[in-house]
């Protein structure tokens, strides 16, 4: 495993910038309140912590590199089709019910991992199956199966 | 009332139809994902927790327990079959494991796992019987400074002991204890970090967190780091039955196996790996043969998956004798149970006996069908681990959209696992491990509930903190581990300028 910093850099630096984000967002609330401290106290305090902390990552990645400290690589197919195929559940679900929006969804996500085989339509049925057993007959969530749900 | 009266209650309550029924799911479901590599424990409780609130509450935990120390049965079947661990904890069993198994003694290494797994289970019950009421009984005379203490060691002790780097494990500790304080706070009523969003007012819940950064996410990085499955051999019942001379290797390493893992367990943050880590290598220090480690010494399998499942149930101890939660699948477990509106902590054992007991027999019953799971039916399981993962996340997937829906029926949830799905992406791009988020996110509420509690005790004095004997001691040794962490990289490249592996290494396998 090769030394690389380039993962500890841009955490320390994200780290950073949620520090700043949530100091930002919580310096309207009261450090000190009536009796002891305020809503902000603690919020405020973290926040500086974590901007602490970024900069120790920052730090020790540049006098210290440490083997692991790169980028762990995603598949770009994978993240766009996993994302698109939650959006696309809920569309679905809103203009055609539960048990479609699934068998649409598992058919689409199978994209993820390669070109669409046969299999993922075999997948999708059994798992729309599963998914009306358990959700709608078994804990009777109130969803509907079919058609506009909650109407 | 005696431990034996206490007991029955217990067994009256687990010996249900129903709860039977669960504590079956739960272990069966356990197993499976332990099998399976690229779904762990965590994982599979995050997609699952919507399902529990439509139970009640024994029901709820029987499963979600059920699932936790199912995985450490299963997940040693894939280390010594494919030399891929199933959970992170059984990646050390794959040292010895997997030279077992390409000497033909699959059969045996996986009788003497689930043997020694059941050992192991055993001894954790035992010391988690005799401890957790006593621990909580402890705890009720705890002061606010002494509990605001414990948790900032057991946080810091969760966010260091991570795979990686130390310093970034505490970054998800502050980064969880922050998105805890998102909603309104529960002293001044003030609105914190809503944007102005009533759905925010709640908090954030700890399920959407749980299924973005470990459903969403962990599926993505699965797909792209899997591979097309992978030849296994067929193992039948006859193969397994060990030789008397394996057996009288395997009684000693056990023993010792199982005494690591409960009190590795039983610390709040440390955790089934390392359990499993830490008992592997005592056993190489301790045997008599060193070298045989590493080309299949029974002993090498017998006392990880021992420690490991030890270690899965005293977990529960500091869980529910302190609502501090043992592990991040322990604090989802103290999430289910908020939802169900118990109060984690030292009164949960005396107020609801029947449940606490009932969990505990839950555990007895469970651990008999794992073994039942796991000795006549190892073939089924070995034959799941064909099922390639291409198809494995086109089940989760929907799990977790249905499951998301079901919570309230609200769209703005599906978004919002969305968001937190996408974040957790960005966090493992970066090499960040989200698990112990999950315990700061849990523990938020309660430490800053504490810590105010404190201040206004001390005045508004800090040095109030450390008046008290057993909380300056506590921070003392937090303070110390913070300071090690925050040195040791230097001092490691003073020693060696060039070779850096011994820091980090390569613990988890990967």
């Amino acid at each position: 495993m090769k030394q690389d910093r380039l993962g500890d850099m841009l955490g320390g630096l994200l780290t950073i910038c949620l520090g700043v984000v949530f100091f930002l967002g919580g310096s309207g609330l009261r450090f000190l309140g009536s009796r002891g401290i305020g809503p902000g106290y603690f919020p405020l305090i973290l926040s500086a912590m974590l901007i602490g902390l970024g900069l120790l990552v920052i730090l020790t990645a540049i006098f210290m590199p440490r083997p692991g400290g790169g980028i762990l690589r995603a598949d770009p197919r994978a993240i766009l089709v996993i994302f698109s195929s939650i959006a696309l559940f809920a569309g679905m679900t809103i203009g055609f019910g539960l048990l479609p929006a699934v068998f649409v969804t598992v058919v689409f996500a199978s994209l993820a991992a390669g070109p669409l085989r046969w299999d993922a339509f075999l997948m999708a049925a059994g798992v729309v199956l599963v998914i009306w057993l358990v959700f709608l007959v078994g804990l009777k969530v109130p969803i509907k199966a079919f058609g506009v749900p909650f109407g | 009332m005696t431990m034996f009266d206490n007991l029955a209650l217990g067994f009256s309550t687990a010996f249900s139809l129903s709860n039977l029924l669960y504590c079956l799911s739960g272990v069966t479901v356990g197993t499976f994902i332990g099998v399976l590599p690229g779904i762990g424990p965590l994982a599979a409780v995050s997609v699952l927790m919507p399902l529990t609130f439509y139970m009640d509450p024994m029901a709820a935990l029987v499963m979600i327990a059920g699932i936790y120390y199912g995985a450490e049965y299963g997940g040693s079947t894939a280390s010594i079959l494919l030399n891929l661990p199933g959970t992170a904890a059984n990646a050390v069993t794959c040292l010895d494991g997997y030279p077992m198994a390409q000497q033909g003694r699959a059969g045996v290494a996986l009788f003497v796992t689930t043997i020694a797994s059941f050992a192991g289970g055993v001894m954790g019950i035992l010391i988690l019987m005799l401890f957790t009421p006593l621990i909580a009984e402890i705890a009720l005379s705890l002061q606010a400074v002494e509990y605001v203490a414990i948790m900032i060691l057991g946080l810091i002790a969760a966010g260091v002991a991570t795979q990686g780097s130390p310093l970034k494990g505490l970054v998800m500790i502050v980064l969880g204890l922050l998105i805890s304080t998102v909603g309104v706070d529960h002293q001044s009523g003030v609105p914190r970090y809503t944007m102005g969003m009533f759905s925010l007012y709640d908090g954030v819940s700890i399920v959407i967190v749980a299924m973005g950064l470990f459903g969403v996410s962990e599926m993505i990085f699965a797909i792209s780091g899997s591979s097309p499955s992978a030849a296994v051999q067929d193992v039948g019942m006859r193969s397994m039955l060990p030789q008397r001379d394996e057996m009288r290797r395997t009684y000693k390493p056990a023993l010792r196996g199982g005494i690591i893992g409960s009190v590795v367990g039983a610390l709040p943050g440390a955790g089934v790996t390392l359990a499993a880590f830490m008992a592997y290598a005592l056993e190489k220090r301790v045997s008599k043969e060193p070298w045989r480690f590493g080309k299949g010494a029974i002993e090498g399998i017998t006392s990880p998956e021992t420690a490991n499942n030890a270690a899965a149930q005293t977990a529960f101890i500091p869980t529910l004798s302190l609502g501090i939660p043992g592990s991040p699948t322990m604090a989802l477990l103290l999430g289910a149970m908020m939802i169900h509106g118990i109060a984690p902590g030292p009164l949960f054992i005396t107020e609801q006996p029947e449940l606490f007991w009932g969990l505990v027999a839950s555990f007895w019953i469970g651990n008999v069908m794992l073994l039942v799971l796991n000795i006549p039916l190892i073939g089924i399981w070995v034959r799941m681990l064909r099922i390639p993962y291409r198809l494995l996340y086109l089940g989760i997937l929907p799990l977790i959209c249905v499951g998301v829906l079901s919570l309230r029926g609200s769209f703005v949830d599906v978004g919002l696992v969305m968001a937190v799905g996408f974040f957790g992406c960005l966090l493992r791009l970066l090499r960040f491990e989200p698990a112990p988020l999950m315990i700061s996110v849990v523990l938020g509420p309660m430490l800053e509930e504490n810590f105010r509690r404190a201040m206004v005790i001390g005045r508004g004095e800090i040095s109030y903190f450390f008046k008290d004997f057993t909380s300056s001691a506590l921070l003392i040794l937090s303070g110390l581990i913070l300071i090690w962490v925050i040195v040791a990289p230097f001092l490691a490249r003073r020693r060696s300028p060039n070779t850096t592996m011994a820091e980090g290494g390569n613990a988890s396998g990967e």
